[in-house]
């Protein structure tokens, strides 16, 4: 006999790095999947089913290696079919749709994890990655997306994981000369089938002509073959009039194109006015533009489509259409514009400043605003208003963007702290000013141009300073002593400030409220959260609850109904504030709120549902802080380092930790009674969890009972080592016991070897009245056999060990000490 | 060629299943006790023994000279009783001085066939790597297939026939190694080793006061005929199926070991689960676990793993620390 001619079997198994492989794949799918949006329910449960499955059958397989599995060519086609059968079935009923391409790699994608769940086959294994190579490729190219990359990175380490240990068992293999068969050349084969098709494919699109037919009705495309898909990703059958606009814009999207075009349909309308009242008819006014290149302008002269509904960065477009009557209808929009950036967001659109007990008006002074100024960033004509630097309280950029679709009014509803704009091409900061009540504006304009996209840059204000600087009422320029400056635009502010502290004779008795809301408060910007918290914890959202007519106060009205709309709220708000001595004024805007984030977009839709009314607070002069005394309404972000955050947690769970001290007390006390006794608590822990499942058969109980063992063996250190048998392992126990006990312990060990190993099971050895020495076993067993026990068990063991049987049989020294392996402790 | 001298009492109500293991613990009992009798202070040795010659198998002691090799195994063959023959072996001596020959008889005219050693129930070969390969081989077909082929005609040997062979591992001069192919033929290879200080005063207490020339007469405690139904017995010892994938684990990490270039073969597989089988029985288990595996496993690969290795003992400790003892419950077991 030759050692050659010895069979080996005995490789490594790389089905755990096939089925990492597989996951990777379908991991870097899945991102590109919720990148193209959706809900994620419909493309994440069936690929999380898929792949719960797959690990089911790779453990089930795990256990039973050499079995036959008729499952094998089954399940996989079963996963693909089911795929394709689900995205049917929604987009039948019309729940959700996703693109052809990405339903074709989702069943890929499913038969690759179900490849992956027979990895112990090296058929399937090698199947199942090189699938998942095709599919990682597929999913990257149609991606931009970092996360996918990332995800394809680890692809590429496991993957090359993979081949390492494929390779080094085929370097195996090599020498050690494994005998092999041959019988059908499955390479050779599938080679051949795969140039026939390749060739007949060739041969049938060279005689019926050009590729686009051969790929007719496969594939949606732009490129005309008359079938559009609503569910097409970006630029494929995205309306067939759409086009990006980059370089010759034939239709309106709210795209970046470099012609400033205007379409010529009325459709702006100014939401406030609906809701505040319509303004005074203006004479005729001449709108200010700004002039394009002479080449391009008769294209304005040409029809173009609209498509109002901005459902992405470049829309998709078409060229110019020759069928004058097949240009597509326009397509809708509810947004009133979209906003691109953080949510929730308050964008505010008016302001106003006098309140007397009913109504609020405007005064018409603004306070001091800054001048906008032109600023070239990046080569881009950024018009800024207010820098990083000009207040302490203010951290860093934040940028943004809005889409205005059909909002008339031609002030920018811009962010808090708004510090920049930029609209491509527009290098004049004269077209950009303040309205009266302090709205960013384009001044000589009666609204900004439908479609246009204004980029923003607003200021990230942390409010940790102005909470630590106690009464900054004090210091606002504001205060009665300041209107005698001598500076007109001091003065000017200061005057403004004044109007926004009067209180209506009305609301007398909100006085009263707001100091005791706030007694206990230092004052400060404490208070005013104060009394947001109180409005926000105590009363309620009602759209519905409105203030009678004859009414004097509406402030008063709302402290006694409890409920109100969201303007009432802030009108309190304002009045308890002014009351207190705090500047406050009322913002209309819209509420940029986060479930309507449209993810593949990036962008979030504001309809007109979305008006809203909040409060503004005037600390340090100019500067305005919005709050959200409404409940249901997120307070604008405010930006913390990393440390007052922590603070700001800290804080919060110490006062949480003072009003429930009782609860928390005994908690902690739990927490370091089982921290100290880690050991034993941990040992309970497993005892209980035995005490549960430890019945039923005798042989589950057995089962039931080494796991114990084995596990607090684990918790104290002494592990059994996965070569060492259970028998000499746990034989110092045994010994360590005495009396009863012993004789339980050993009689414990006899029924696992029974279990383990013997083809009838603990009850051959047990007659029907010895029935009860197994559970009395297990108990005796797990009662006395805790962990810490073990530990001393085992190491006592470990450093007395007995000589083995075989060094006795060994004379020779150098065995002696190498074989510590067998010993004849009988149990 | 000797015989013991008595017969056994049949004590054994012998039955097949592994229920009887009880049955058997009298004769074991006397068996063990012969042999400890016969080597103070070895008992787990004589476990062993045991454990082979109840697996059916052939058994080479490898030791150096007066650790009782010689002595054990005629105290074997005396306690097995039937037919003892023992051979020196040296280089002069030729095949059928083992195997027997033909004699041309003047009276009948006829060939007369002369048993040699093997035609005996207990074979003792004496120091066998100082016969010649060629000597040697004419073992191979009796251990193999305990039968001789002399002159075209194939004599059966007994059923219950076995090789107890020692060896000197130290003088190699005009010794002649066995060949792997018959050295795969053994069942185990054991050393015997010095005894302990307090065995060591218990023979010299013992063997005080008696002659010089004191012979050993013990009776044979158990007949050819009940050791082969005390074989066949633990033959039905049941091996669950993750104790048979254990051994076959172990069996291709010895082939998949890199310092080994000769693994276990399947016969040496079978052999090493018999062995285990013996063992459990001798345990009084009617089941193997991956204890008895473990334990048999160095005698038993010791004498058929082959390479350039130093020491046996750290081959197969390195073999069976590879691979993981079966903790989990398994259906579908073998008896």
């Amino acid at each position: 006999m030759t050692r050659n001619s010895a069979t080996r079997t005995a490789k490594p198994d790389h089905s755990p790095a096939t089925l990492v492989l597989a996951g990777l794949a379908a991991l870097t799918l899945q991102i590109v999947r919720s990148e193209a949006g959706g809900q994620a329910l419909w493309s994440v449960l069936p690929t999380l089913l898929a792949a719960s499955a797959t690990l089911g059958i790779w453990l089930a397989r795990n256990a039973a290696p050499h079995r036959w599995d008729p499952w094998v060519s089954r399940i996989p086609i079963a996963f693909g079919a089911s795929t394709l059968l689900l995205a049917g079935v929604l987009r039948a009923a019309g729940w959700y749709g996703e693109p052809i391409e990405l339903i074709m790699l989702a069943v890929f994608q499913n038969v690759v994890l179900g490849l992956a769940g027979f990895a112990r086959r090296e058929r399937c294994r090698r199947c199942a990655a090189l699938s998942s190579v095709f599919l990682v490729l597929f999913a990257t190219a149609m991606t931009s997306n970092r996360a996918a990359f990332v995800a394809a990175a680890c692809y590429a380490i496991a993957g090359l994981w993979w081949l390492m240990g494929g390779y080094w068992d085929r370097l195996q293999e090599t020498f050690a000369a494994a005998s092999s068969h041959r019988c059908v050349p499955a390479r050779t084969a599938a080679m051949l089938v795969t140039v026939l098709a390749a060739l007949s494919i060739a041969a049938i699109v060279g005689a019926t002509g050009t590729t686009t037919r051969a790929l007719n009705g496969f594939m949606p495309a732009s490129g005309g073959n008359r079938w559009n898909d609503p569910y097409a990703r970006s630029g494929v059958g995205d309306g067939d009039n759409l086009i990006a606009a980059r370089d010759e814009a034939l239709s309106f999207g709210p795209v970046e194109s470099e012609l400033f075009l205007e379409s010529q349909m009325p459709s702006l309308y100014d939401v406030a006015d609906d809701l505040y009242g319509a303004p005074q008819k203006a004479s005729r006014r001449h709108d200010r533009t700004i002039a394009i290149a002479a080449q391009k302008a008769g294209e304005e002269k040409q029809h173009t489509a609209q498509a109002s509904r901005s459902g992405r960065e470049f829309s998709a477009v078409r060229r110019r259409v020759r069928r004058g009557s097949e240009t597509p209808p326009d397509r809708t929009a509810p947004a009133l514009l979209y906003f691109v950036g953080r949510t929730p967001q308050h964008l505010a659109v008016e302001r106003h400043d006098v309140f007397d007990g009913r109504e609020w008006r405007q005064s018409g002074m603004p306070g001091r605003l800054p001048t906008p100024q032109l600023d070239l960033a990046a080569a881009k004509p950024w018009i800024r208003v207010r820098r990083e630097s000009a207040s302490p309280l203010f951290r860093d950029e934040d940028p943004g963007a809005l889409k205005i679709i059909n909002l008339r009014t031609n002030r920018v509803p811009a962010p808090p702290q708004l510090a920049a704009v930029h609209i491509d091409k527009l290098d004049r900061e004269d077209f950009f000013g303040w309205t009266d009540d302090g709205v960013f504006c384009m001044t000589d304009r009666e609204y900004i141009p439908q479609l246009t996209v204004i980029h923003l840059r607003s200021l990230n204000v942390n409010l940790e300073p102005l909470r630590a600087e106690g009464d900054f009422a004090d210091l606002i320029r504001g205060s009665p002593g300041m209107s005698g400056s001598a500076d007109p635009a001091l003065r000017r502010e200061a005057e403004a400030i004044a109007l926004c502290l009067r209180v209506p004779e009305a609301s007398a008795a909100v006085q009263e409220t707001a100091r005791r809301w706030t007694e206990d408060t230092p004052r400060g910007w404490l208070q005013v959260e104060a009394v947001v918290a109180r409005l926000r914890r105590e009363f309620s959202h009602d759209e519905s609850a409105v203030v009678p007519r004859d009414c004097p106060d509406a402030a008063t009205h709302f402290l006694h109904a409890g409920r109100g709309p969201d303007y009432l709220f802030a009108t309190t708000a304002a009045v308890l504030l002014r009351s207190l001595g705090y500047p406050a004024r009322l913002v209309s805007g819209f509420y940029a709120r986060p479930e309507r984030f449209d993810r593949s977009a990036g962008q979030t839709a504001v309809l007109k549902e979305d008006l809203h009314v909040w409060t503004e607070v005037a600390v340090g002069g100019s500067l305005w802080i919005p709050i959200e005394p409404t409940p249901g309404f997120e307070p604008p972000p405010e930006s913390m380092t990393w440390r007052q955050r922590m603070m700001h947690v800290a804080r919060a769970l110490m006062i949480y930790a003072a009003r429930h001290r009782l609860a928390f007390l005994a908690a902690g006390l739990a927490i370091a009674a089982i921290v100290w006794q880690r050991q034993r608590s941990s040992d309970l822990a497993l005892w209980s969890c035995w005490w549960i499942v430890c019945r039923g058969s005798l042989e589950h109980r057995v089962i039931w009972t080494l796991r114990l063992l084995e596990w607090r063996a684990r918790l104290a250190g002494r592990a059994r080592p996965a070569h060492i048998t259970l028998e000499r392992w746990y034989a110092p126990l045994i010994a360590a016991e005495i009396g009863a006990g012993r004789s339980a312990v050993r009689d414990f060990f006899d029924f696992v070897a029974q279990t383990l190993y013997s083809p009838r099971g603990v009850r051959h050895s047990c007659s029907p009245t010895d029935d009860r020495s197994v559970p009395r076993a297990c108990r005796t067993v797990a009662d006395c056999c805790s962990a810490a026990r073990l530990r001393n068990t085992l190491r006592d063991h470990a450093a007395s060990s007995p000589p083995s049987l075989v060094q006795s049989l060994n004379c020779r020294p150098s065995m002696e000490s190498k074989f510590n392996l067998v010993q004849g402790n009988a149990i | 060629m000797t015989q013991t001298s008595g017969q056994p009492s049949d004590i054994l109500h012998l039955s097949h299943g592994p229920e009887a293991v009880c049955e058997f613990q009298a004769t074991l009992d006397s068996l063990r006790a012969a042999l400890n009798s016969a080597l103070v202070g070895k008992s787990e040795v004589v476990e062993l023994v045991l454990a082979c010659i109840l697996a059916r198998g052939h058994l080479l002691f490898d030791d150096l000279p007066g650790l009782g090799k010689t002595t054990l195994a005629k105290a074997l063959a005396r306690a097995v009783g039937g037919v003892f023959a023992r051979v020196q072996c040296t280089p002069d001596l030729l095949p059928t001085d083992i195997t027997g020959f033909n004699v041309f008889n003047q009276k009948t005219r006829e060939f007369e066939f002369h048993e040699g050693p093997v035609f005996s129930d207990v074979l003792l070969a004496d120091e066998i790597n100082r016969a010649t390969p060629r000597t040697q081989s004419a073992l191979f077909e009796a251990m193999a297939e305990r039968q001789v082929t002399i002159d075209n005609r194939c004599h059966t040997l007994s059923d219950s026939f076995f090789v107890i062979a020692t060896q000197n591992p130290v003088e190699s001069h005009g010794a002649y190694p066995l060949p792997e192919a018959q050295l795969d033929r053994f069942s185990m290879k054991l050393r015997i080793g010095y005894p302990d200080r307090s065995s060591e005063l218990t023979m010299l207490a013992d063997r005080s006061g008696h002659g010089a020339n004191r012979r050993e007469t013990a009776d044979a405690v158990i007949s050819p005929a009940q050791l082969q139904r005390l074989q066949d017995h633990i033959a039905r010892v049941a091996v669950s199926r993750a104790v048979q994938e254990y051994l076959v684990d172990l069996a291709r990490a010895t082939r998949d070991h890199r310092e080994i270039t000769l693994g276990v073969s399947p016969r040496g597989l079978l052999i090493w689960q018999r062995v285990a089988q013996a063992r459990a029985h001798l345990r009084g288990r009617g089941f193997v676990t991956p204890d008895d595996v473990q334990e048999v496993a160095l005698p038993v690969l010791e004498v058929r793993l082959g390479g350039e290795f130093d020491s046996a003992a750290r081959i197969v400790g390195e073999i069976i620390r590879s691979v993981p003892v079966p903790d989990r419950r398994q259906r579908g077991t073998t008896l």
